[in-house]
């Protein structure tokens, strides 16, 4: 079956070659390709991967140490400059070791090891345009705290 | 599966030494790569922000690990054990299920 994908279309005896495309063939091309976005999701199932793809917003290139501080601060819910290093070290390790080659390998961001900063790259948008869709369906069911708007829009 | 109870792991013809073991607490302890880098940089006696080469990831996805064994929908209801090791740089790193790190090096011929 798989190797003679055709055979149920031949043989149905009054076939016109010249016909319409299917009606459904844009459906059913849009929901193979919504299907195939695991990078989306893979980007996005973890509070820090999100936190990062974030900052992708913004085209200024941020350095791992920074952007560990910034979350270190949100997690521990106080401000930048009370963050310790030792927290902010735990943080960047998880950044350097496991976030950010994750995103790095689903070209969803650009690393640069020399500077350490991350910039976009080909997945990007598609990233941040779900992350939108999701953050404006929240906020009208739930209106954020200051502390979470703070956590989305870095 | 590998007997750690002796402390040692016998892989093939090299023997490996138990050099450092940490362990990890899902509820205290913020995530698992953290845990594993911090084992490894005592193990080489270096600052955790000095192991860097290779990242984890290049080894084992450590986030995706610390979910299939200490995510909220395992931890409390598995009775089950189980152990992933990896290759490190000179080292074995191996994480079981009721949270021990464990780094072995190869044990000296001397």
């Amino acid at each position: 079956m798989i190797h003679e994908p055709v055979n149920s279309e031949s043989n149905e005896p009054d076939k016109n070659p010249h016909e319409l495309p299917r009606p459904h063939r844009d459906e059913q091309g849009q929901l193979l390709e919504i299907l195939s976005l695991d990078y989306v999701y893979e980007a996005l199932a973890h509070p820090r991967r999100r936190y990062l793809c974030y900052t992708l917003c913004e085209d200024i290139p941020r350095s791992l140490t920074d952007l560990a501080t910034k979350i270190a601060a949100f997690e521990n819910d106080s401000p930048e400059h009370a963050v310790t290093a030792s927290q902010r070290d735990r943080v960047y390790v998880s950044l350097y070791h496991t976030h950010v080659p994750k995103l790095a390998d689903n070209s969803v961001l650009t690393f640069d090891p020399e500077m350490e900063t991350i910039g976009a790259a080909e997945h990007t948008e598609q990233v941040l345009t779900a992350l939108e869709g999701m953050s404006a369906s929240l906020v009208m069911a739930h209106p954020p705290r200051t502390g979470e708007m703070e956590y989305e829009k870095p | 599966m590998k007997n750690h109870n002796s402390g040692s792991v016998n892989d093939n013809n090299s023997t490996w030494t138990l050099v450092e073991q940490h362990h990890y607490d899902p509820a205290k302890d913020a995530d698992l790569t953290t845990a594993v880098v911090f084992a490894v940089a005592d193990a080489i006696d270096v600052s955790p922000l000095e192991v860097k080469s290779p990242p984890m990831y290049e080894c084992v996805d450590l986030a995706t690990l610390e979910a299939a064994f200490f995510g909220s929908d395992v931890v409390g209801r598995c009775q089950g054990t189980g152990t992933v090791e990896f290759v490190y740089n000179e080292f074995i790193v191996g994480i079981s299920i009721n949270g021990w790190i464990r780094i072995y090096e190869p044990a000296s011929n001397g």
